[in-house]
């Protein structure tokens, strides 16, 4: 490759191109968990007919920075007798994961920059579903380390209960999901897109599997009515009750980068990630914006869908342990497998109509 | 008893005591009437089985309160208690014979009647028998008597401190208890502070708590540490070891989001299921009633404020009631209205904290600032006539301090027209959500039985399907004159957290028509705002500058107080919580020989343990937002 | 050198040594839930690897499954052992011994196969360019449900038969405490 004059090893190109990304999708991601946290404050202050932050910048739009600076400068308690090794990495282990999960989401179409074609998303594997899974399962470690490591009943029941609601709903998450890999026979995020490029978003084919996918989707983020490993007038604050400065701060990052993933991953799946809702339309396709793919489309959406949590977190009182496990294996999980049923009954239907009856 | 309204049966003092002489003869010591109050004095030995034939003859079903006066001696010859030092000698050189009275009241729903059991004890023999047997809410009750009057009661199941810590020295409501005030030094020097001390005062040690739990008594650390060091290491292990046989001990409070200020509760769980709950009170105890000993009577007002802080205006009412009762006065039609509508607001106030905060125990934040919003409003009408918010004292002997400002009745009006709307909205909000539904919906659930035996009053009464409210039953203030219904259990005899919270909902409804209606009296009705007896109320001030005698009357009024007559009376009100009882006992002198409040959240919070065995700790957190303590109200 | 070589080769052995010494820590590690803790490194890594050999559904599968698995260990730990005294006790001397032997033994197993030039490049079925062409996770697939559909079946059986056996146990456990309690 030739940039200036000097031949560059394309690999090279592609590692700094990488690295870039990296830490661009980062302070990206980073910037978007303050600013949601704030969103919010200001969406359940409206429900809750408070006034929310508005004294820090103008209309309070420095608050995230406050809170940053905050966190940062506050003492950092470690109880006496918890297990400091594993106390300090559990909070690592959410937010390396809650980052690590949205590196395989495409946010945009690809880009070509001074003649380089960058890819909007940090790495196109074709077990994106798979993976995101995988990192999901393996940040329940933060939040069960911490409640044990903290040393204090409480913690340790809260994440008792994070370990038995995690491993539940992701079974739910799961099953929700195999309903839009049969539609696509595909586990690569941007075959998906790619998928709903052609044949119209999955939303209103999968609708079960939407809703089954944002209810379990609630309950892996730890949000009200599933917020029951930090349920804060049963367990104080769960599993993070004895953190303090830049480590709790740490837990709150994980979880609203959690939530923005899981919006975004519905996004992807079930409403043409970033394409245009009028992507098809050929009178519209021309018009700036409106028309175009991009980021702003993907943005909006995942916006949407984050507002609905919300929402829903200003509306419902909490469940207990048992009507969570309850509703999860009882309720979430026939459902789940009956929307895999209907859907392979659909591709079915289908292919005999077009005359090829065939197995793929 | 029916459901529905308790039968009326035919009651007579006479009968009883009849009754009762015939049984006991000469164990009957004395049966005596003051102000429409019975007090049948029977001898030690004789009172659970005169308690029992209450109960089963005469359907008394509820032992309402337990309580003791020590007549330790009076007025000019009594030792100055500021004086007197720690110590275990006892005085008795220099006490009455029988120095203390314990005072048994009884009520019985069906018969719509009171009656007072009375023992006389022995300061060197203060024991007497319990009656836990026959009515297990005398639990607590005793308990009190014991840790703050020291009278033992015989085969008591747990008879340790409840509000004190155990480790206190003496007995607070005794009239011997040295008081050894520390006196305000203006001075550094340190040998000088030291000497002025008090002496023999047992150094401040932290306070411990015991509990006893599946038969043993234990101390639960306030350490939350699975490693903490468990007092009896054999008894349950603190920690999570095999939790197939073995249980866990939880601190919960007195620092914990949930338990609604300062309760503490020891609970025994197995993973999360509660096997043993028991409540641990008295980090709010501010010792009022022992205060009220060292107050005139109207300096004693601003102290019940304290009690029940989120129904001020109805601790005033209890308290300027019973005073009232004993002085025989009669209070202006103008001021019985202002105190009925205001009491109402408070009971919308109050039940809006209440339906709020359970709200939010189960984790509907937005209810709770919902409820908020429109308690405000009604603080803003006690801040209209008392210019504070939660701390009125507005209410005076004989009447109201102030007449309602100028605009209070259109701000009335505007509140009872907001609040109809504002219930419907609790009713979207809640009654159709699913979730709600299934976290109260049979969660907690106590029998009438339970509840008549634990003695549980007002909401949580009703709850069990008893109709009984005393507003209606025993009216004061002129609630008869009143068109209003007392919601209640029409469906079944056990109350749970659901109804509870559909009760206080009905009840807001009400307590507005009753409000609407005050106002339109208040508009029609004039006149003085307290009683134009002098010798219990100031004269106006324009009076002072024409008559020498409203001179007087103001000057020995503010100096000195008033003096009402010797004797005793118990009055009792309906506040949001239940039966709110003044006990005034009166020498004859300006501040009171002993005030016993018998408050509603003390009596209700005796459920907890009783209901909370098999539920869960999220559970647990709904049942005491369904108990609805507060907990200056049980601590005092 | 060639970078993508370059980079293949330090992440092969930033991830290798990572393995080694998260093995070497799941042994050494007193305490449970960190032993648990190197054991989940140790997946990690090796999931990595399969990365590196182009095989990323395994890596995804390896990462899913263990875990979960490493997830109970942590419950079994929190659950069995007392907080405190999870510090195990000292090892004994037969202990020792046995491990040293078995290590030794594995340490001459991979010095012969080392030696003996056993080590050629794959062949097969499925040689590179045919699963780069299907794609893996299509060939795993396919593979899955055809030629070794009868051993998943079993195999699927055999973790439905240890659930049922699991909730058999548990209530059985349950209904023990219930006598106990009263």
């Amino acid at each position: 490759m030739n940039i200036f004059g000097i031949v560059i090893d394309p690999a090279i190109v592609n590692f700094v191109i990488l690295v870039i990304q990296c830490i661009v999708w980062i302070v990206a991601l980073l910037t978007t968990f303050a600013y949601i946290q704030l969103v919010e404050r200001w969406t359940i202050a409206k429900i809750q007919v408070r006034i929310g932050p508005n004294r820090t910048g103008p209309r309070g739009l420095l608050q995230p920075l406050a809170d940053a600076i905050k966190a940062l400068f506050k003492e950092e308690l470690i109880p006496s007798n918890a297990d400091k090794l594993v106390f300090v990495l559990a909070p690592m282990i959410s937010v390396v994961c809650a980052l690590m999960a949205f590196a395989v989401i495409p946010v945009a179409p690809p880009i070509t920059l001074f003649g380089v074609e960058i890819p909007m998303q940090i790495a196109d594997v074709n077990v994106a579903i798979l993976y995101i899974l995988a990192i999901g399962s393996v940040s329940v470690y933060g939040t069960v380390l911490a409640g044990w490591s903290s040393n204090n009943k409480y913690s340790l029941l809260g994440s008792l209960r994070a370990a038995a609601q995690l491993i539940s709903y992701e079974v739910t998450l799961g099953l929700a999901l195999v309903g839009i890999l049969m539609l696509t026979s595909t586990l690569s995020l941007n075959g998906i897109v790619n998928f709903q490029a052609l044949n119209g978003w999955l939303f209103l084919p999968q609708i079960l599997g939407f809703c089954l996918y944002i209810i379990a989707a609630i309950a892996e983020t730890n949000r009200l009515p599933f917020d029951l490993p930090e349920a804060e007038t049963e367990l104080v604050a769960g599993y993070y009750t004895e953190y303090s400065s830049i480590k709790f701060a740490f837990f709150f990052m994980a979880e609203y980068i959690n939530i923005i993933t899981v919006c975004a991953l519905a996004t992807t799946l079930f409403f043409g990630g970033y394409l245009s809702p009028f992507h098809g339309v050929a009178a519209l396709s021309g018009i700036p914006i409106l028309g175009w793919d991009g980021i702003w489309w993907f943005a909006l959406k995942v916006f949407i869908l984050i507002f609905g949590f919300m929402w829903i977190r200003g509306t419902f009182p909490r469940l207990r342990y048992d009507q969570l496990m309850n509703f999860t294996w009882k309720f979430m999980l026939p459902v789940a497998l009956l929307n895999i049923l209907i859907t392979a009954a659909l591709i079915i239907g289908l292919s005999w109509q077009n005359g090829s009856l065939a197995l793929r | 008893m029916a459901v529905a309204t308790p039968l009326m049966k035919t009651f007579s003092v006479t009968d009883l005591a009849a009754r009762l002489r015939a049984n006991f003869g000469a164990q009957i010591l004395d049966v005596s009437e003051f102000r429409g109050e019975t007090t049948v004095t029977v001898a030690r030995e004789i009172l659970p089985d005169a308690a029992r034939m209450l109960r089963d003859e005469f359907d008394f079903d509820q032992c309402v309160d337990v309580t003791a006066l020590d007549w330790f001696l009076q007025a000019d010859n009594a030792p100055n208690p500021y004086e007197l030092v720690y110590n275990d000698e006892p005085l008795s050189d220099i006490e009455p014979s029988a120095r203390f009275q314990v005072l048994y009241h009884f009520l019985s729903h069906a018969a719509n009647a009171r009656v007072r059991l009375s023992v006389q004890l022995q300061s060197d023999d203060a024991v007497a028998p319990t009656i836990t047997e026959l009515f297990r809410g005398a639990n607590f009750f005793e308990r009190e008597v014991y840790d703050l009057m020291g009278v033992r009661f015989e085969g008591h199941p747990f008879l340790r401190r409840i509000l004190l810590p155990e480790n206190q020295v003496g007995h607070p409501l005794r009239k011997d208890f040295p008081l050894g005030y520390e006196t305000v030094e203006f001075t550094h020097n340190i040998d000088q502070i030291e000497a002025n001390k008090p002496k023999n005062v047992p150094p401040p040690r932290p306070r411990e708590a015991i509990f006893e739990i599946d038969g043993d008594v234990t101390e639960i650390p306030i350490s939350n540490s699975p490693t903490a060091a468990s007092p009896d290491p054999t008894s349950h292990g603190a920690n999570f070891h095999n939790p197939m046989t073995e249980t866990m001990l939880i601190n919960m409070g007195p620092h914990h989001p949930s338990t609604h200020g300062v309760l503490r509760v020891g609970l025994q769980t197995a993973g999360e299921k509660i096997i043993g709950a028991m409540p641990d009170i008295g980090y709010l105890h501010t010792g009022i009633e022992k205060n009220m000993e060292y107050k005139t009577y109207t300096k004693a007002i601003p102290l019940t404020d304290r009690m029940d802080y989120l129904s001020p205006l109805a601790n005033n009412l209890g308290f300027c009631l019973a005073v009232e009762k004993l002085m025989e006065i009669e209070v202006p039609e103008r001021a019985q209205i202002i105190r009925v509508l205001l009491s109402e607001v408070t009971r919308i106030a109050s039940h809006l904290v209440a339906v709020g905060t359970n709200a939010m125990d189960i984790g509907a934040v937005s209810m709770f600032t919902y409820a908020f919003r429109e308690r405000e409003y009604a603080l803003d009408l006690f801040e209209m006539v008392s210019g504070a918010r939660m701390m009125t004292s507005y209410f005076r002997v004989g009447g109201c301090a102030l007449d309602v400002p100028m605009g209070f009745s259109d701000k009335t009006r505007e509140f009872v027209k907001m609040m109809y709307g504002r219930i419907n909205e609790y009713i979207a909000l809640l009654d159709k959500n699913p979730i709600w539904k299934d976290r109260t919906i049979g969660v907690g659930a106590y029998t009438r039985r339970d509840a008549l035996q634990l003695a549980l009053t007002g909401p949580m009464l009703r709850a069990t399907g008893v109709d009984w409210d005393l507003r209606k039953a025993q009216p004061y203030s002129g609630y008869e004159t009143y068109d209003f219904q007392v919601p209640y259990n029409t469906q079944s005899d056990t109350g749970d957290i659901f109804e509870l919270y559909r009760l206080k909902i009905l009840e807001m409804g009400q307590s507005l028509r009753i409000i609407e209606q005050a106002l339109e009296r208040l508009r029609k009705t004039g006149g003085p705002v307290i009683t134009t007896n002098r010798k219990v109320a100031p004269p106006p001030k324009q009076e002072l500058q024409q008559s020498m005698e409203s001179l007087i009357h103001h000057f020995k009024l503010w100096t000195e107080g008033f003096k009402p007559p010797v004797g005793f009376v118990y009055q009792a009100i309906e506040s949001p919580r239940g039966e709110l009882g003044f006990l005034i006992s009166s020498n004859g002198t300006n501040k009171p020989h002993r005030v016993h409040v018998r408050t509603p959240s003390f009596a209700n919070l005796q459920i907890l343990s009783h209901v909370a065995p098999g539920y869960s700790i999220s559970d647990l957190v709904g049942l005491i937002a369904m108990t609805d303590i507060v907990l200056g109200d049980v601590d005092r | 050198m060639d970078f993508g070589v370059f980079t293949e080769a330090l992440v092969f052995y930033l991830f290798a040594a990572l393995a080694v010494l998260a093995a070497l820590g799941m042994v050494v590690a007193r305490s449970p839930v960190r032993g648990a803790l190197s054991l989940a490194l140790v997946f990690v890594a090796l999931a990595a690897m399969y990365i590196l050999l182009n095989a990323p559904f395994l890596a995804v599968a390896q990462i899913m499954i263990y875990a979960g698995a490493v997830l109970i260990l942590f419950l079994f730990v929190i659950m069995v052992l007392n907080p405190r005294t999870d510090i195990l006790g000292a090892r004994s001397r037969a202990q020792t011994l046995t491990a040293l032997v078995f290590a030794g033994a594995f340490g001459l197993l991979m010095v012969i196969v080392l030696t003996s030039g056993q080590l050629a490049p794959p062949t097969g079925k499925f040689p590179p360019q045919v699963v780069a062409a299907q794609g893996h996770t299509e060939v795993i697939g396919a593979l899955l449900f055809t030629q070794f559909l009868l051993p998943f079946e079993i195999a699927s059986m055999l973790l439905l038969i240890a659930i049922v056996g699991a909730m058999v146990l548990a209530r059985r456990e349950k209904g023990a405490r219930k006598n106990i309690e009263g």
